[in-house]
């Protein structure tokens, strides 16, 4: 029984973000602050389709990208991944606690929770409260496609070069994945009008990841 | 956000016809991607490579979106059918139509194009692929099927993945399932026999490649056009020797009609290889009889009765079934593993004395085993009889004893017998009509009569013995219908109503009498709750159970559907 694989893109390397981890672990601050400028546009995108178009009248997503990076940052040393692919899973979940978070905090309950409840586990090191799910569980399932962590990272810096309706489009088609009815009506465009916009963004984008 | 008006484009401006095109890929894609269809990724960008791109685009933006939601996963389960469609390549592959559709996934008549022959390719579900364990599973089942070769297996080629979408490729058998040929109806006894034989040749090989097919049944076996049968589908197949993670324990797996009792009760390590020899003797009476051993309408009755019933006689349904082939079906159908053929070769063997008319192995049940049988085949009459039988000894020893009121002896006497009689007659009546309802309440209402007739004429004080009625509405409960209970406990209400004013029960403290019609009722409310209760247990392993139960497999009907799009 011979298994067959076949997979287009493996011009790519691997994990291109795996070595600058490992120095950011062992201290590097340099390596750090890379590693993280390096996933801004990334987190800043997640963070925006996390978020979801209601509460952004309310909560600006910087913060939310703020609050995202900062836990990170000081919870780095809690990342127990070796790849590129655990560290955007391990990224995404972050985002998705303080996500959830905010959404408690400005959601219809209005109440505001004392203590803030961000990590679903318990923390392994007392030192600190950030998340410590188990990396090892990206939350993806091996039928997926595979896609390299760097793509990501690219499509997410492209996007966040775009002019701000075309990201519009584009976080509410693909990441919120919503109907183009529904898209139109909270964009205030026809629908025609917003597919174009639409088919338009894909392009610009195209032209920016393939110039 | 801020939103700036540079990019709008003018209200009635439309998209060119090229972006027009592009547009509807790119939105078919979506919605496939939406739904964790991956073959259609695949389909699509073997057609149009120039679209590989703008698909990659899709994919990465829809990665970055929140994690599905259950909701997502559940509308995921819609998979396009693709059948009559054009051919579509698929890795070294042209798939031509689809087949069949099974638990795991759905089945292909492919064209292998470097070998140029025809295959059968089994792609699993994407949603199928949940977790881990799934995929796991899969391969598992390719790896166990792929290394064995048999005259009447189903062989497995290979097994992979293109653009992520798991499959394996099996020999590709034009015919029928048996499924499907017994819809003609039932086999002649040899034509079974040797059909049987063949299966049980290729199950014995499987047993001694330490695998057990753990579901065996009519639509997993096919049927070349020559009659040769090809056991396939061991997607529940668990490998004797290896590791066997992949099964949940006690978890119910094969199909409720086909699996043994052991398989039925859930013990998961009761399961052992004759649990297939189970499933051979069930298919073996398919075929002879043109029906399953346990038929009926909620699969939770057939549960039960594969459990605890006992299936009736192949001869009873078709006359011209030879005696010994019978004997052949029902030991393997026996409840207790130890008393079916030892191994699928024994079975084979006796099959094979049947076709040469030479005596058998298998020697008819002892008399005791045939009761036993017979009791568990029918339990209602055997609980009836039994019960009648118990109380007219009782009686009988009394007047042995005691020596006094022939006459009055007589006459309990024959109502025993009467009541005997009418058990029977209930009986008939309910094996005879198709409608079972009627024979069951008329045996209903006549338990009730004949009780309160008996108790009419006994002897004071009639105390105890109004325990009787309780009794007969607790009784009607083991049928699991709540109107069968709701009409046995008016009946038994009545019956004592009568008792009391014809003066039998004299009121002698009101409250009494009164108390113990409450608690008849209430008897009949508890026990009218737990059968509805069971019964929407039922309800919901039906809604389980139909998968299991209607799924087509390899090489089934081609379902009509046309691929969307």
């Amino acid at each position: 029984m011979n298994q067959t694989s076949t997979n287009d893109s493996d011009a790519f390397p691997v994990d291109p973000l795996v070595p600058l981890l490992e120095r950011a672990r062992q201290g590097d601050r340099d390596a750090r602050n890379e590693l993280f400028e390096h996933c801004r546009a990334y987190v800043s995108l997640i963070a925006r389709a996390q978020v979801g178009s209601w509460l952004q009248a309310k909560v600006d997503h910087s913060d939310l990208v703020q609050q995202s990076l900062l836990e990170a940052h000081r919870a780095l040393d809690q990342f127990r991944g070796t790849t590129d692919g655990e560290w955007l899973a391990w990224l995404k979940q972050i985002v998705h606690h303080n996500a959830a978070d905010f959404v408690r905090r400005y959601g219809m309950a209005q109440r505001r929770k004392a203590g803030r409840e961000v990590s679903l586990d318990a923390p392994r090191n007392n030192d600190s409260s950030g998340p410590t799910r188990d990396p090892s569980d990206p939350g993806q399932t091996p039928s997926q496609i595979v896609l390299r962590s760097e793509e990501q990272m690219e499509i997410s810096r492209a996007v966040g070069q775009l002019p701000p309706d075309y990201q519009e489009v584009i976080i509410l088609r693909n990441l919120e994945r919503l109907p183009f009815d529904e898209i139109a009506e909270r964009m205030g465009r026809s629908r025609p009008a917003v597919q174009m916009l639409w088919m338009r963004a894909l392009k610009k984008l195209h032209e920016s990841l393939e110039p | 956000m801020t939103r700036e008006p540079v990019s709008d484009p003018a209200p009635d401006e439309a998209l060119s016809p090229d972006d027009a095109a592009l547009f509807a890929m790119l939105e078919h894609y979506m919605s496939s991607l939406h739904q964790g269809d991956l073959l259609s990724r695949s389909v699509m960008i073997d057609g149009n490579p120039a679209l590989a791109k703008w698909m990659r685009y899709l994919e990465l933006l829809d990665r970055l979106a929140p994690d599905r939601t259950a909701v997502d996963a559940a509308s995921s389960e819609r998979v396009p059918a693709v059948t009559e469609m054009t051919p579509q390549p698929f890795g070294k592959y042209q798939l031509l139509e689809e087949i069949g559709r099974g638990g795991m996934g759905v089945v292909y008549r492919a064209h292998q194009t470097d070998l140029d022959r025809s295959v059968a390719l089994k792609m699993i579900l994407s949603s199928r692929l949940a977790s881990p364990d799934d995929v796991r599973r899969f391969y598992a089942e390719a790896r166990a099927a792929g290394s064995l070769r048999h005259p009447n297996i189903v062989g497995i080629h290979e097994a992979g993945e293109v653009h992520g979408q798991h499959f394996f490729a099996m020999d590709f058998i034009e015919g029928r399932s048996l499924a499907q040929e017994l819809a003609g109806g039932p086999f002649d006894p040899g034509r079974a026999a040797e059909c049987v034989a063949a299966v049980a040749r290729a199950v014995q090989y499987l047993h001694e490649h330490h695998m057990i097919h753990r579901d065996l049944k009519p639509s997993n076996i096919l049927l070349a056009p020559d009659g040769t049968p090809y056991v396939t589908d061991f997607g529940l197949a668990k490998t004797l020797g290896g590791n066997s993670v992949h099964t949940q324990s006690g978890l119910i797996v094969g199909t409720i009609g086909y699996m043994s009792p052991e398989q039925a009760t859930g013990h998961a390590p009761a399961h052992s290889p004759l649990s297939d020899i189970y499933s051979l003797g069930a298919i073996l009476f398919e075929l002879l009889t043109g029906r399953p051993p346990f038929q009926n309408a909620s699969p939770i009755d057939t549960l039960l009765e594969v459990i605890e019933g006992e299936p009736p006689r192949p001869r009873q349904l078709n006359r011209h079934i030879p005696i010994a082939l019978e004997l052949v079906c029902l030991r393997c159908l026996e409840k207790d593993p130890r008393r079916r053929y030892p191994s699928a070769a024994a079975l084979v063997a006796d099959l094979e004395h049947f076709l040469r008319g030479e005596p058998l192995d298998v020697t008819p049940a002892g008399v005791v085993h045939r009761v036993l049988r017979w009791a568990r085949r029918e339990p209602t009459l055997a609980m009836h009889l039994g019960a009648i039988l118990v109380c007219a000894l009782i009686v009988q020893i009394k007047y042995m004893i005691s020596g006094y009121d022939l006459p009055y002896h007589l006459v309990v006497m024959f109502l025993f017998g009467a009541w005997a009689g009418v058990a029977l007659m209930c009986q008939f009546l309910l094996r005879r009509s198709g409608e079972k309802n009627g024979p069951r309440y008329l045996w209903a209402f006549a338990d009730a009569y004949l009780l309160t007739v008996m108790l009419y004429i006994a002897d004071d004080p009639l105390g105890p013995l109004l325990i009787g009625y309780p009794l007969l509405i607790v009784a009607s409960g083991l049928f699991f219908r709540v109107r069968l209970v709701t009409f046995m406990t008016v009946a038994c209400l009545m019956a004592y109503g009568m008792l009391v004013l014809v003066g039998r029960d004299p009121v002698v403290k009101p409250q009494y009498t009164l108390l113990y019609t409450a608690a008849l009722a209430v008897i009949g409310l508890v026990c009218g709750y737990q059968a509805y209760r069971v019964r929407v247990l039922s309800g919901y392993f039906e809604g389980r159970g139909t998968r299991s139960d209607g799924e087509t497999a390899a090489n089934a009907a081609p379902t009509i559907a046309r691929r969307e799009g």
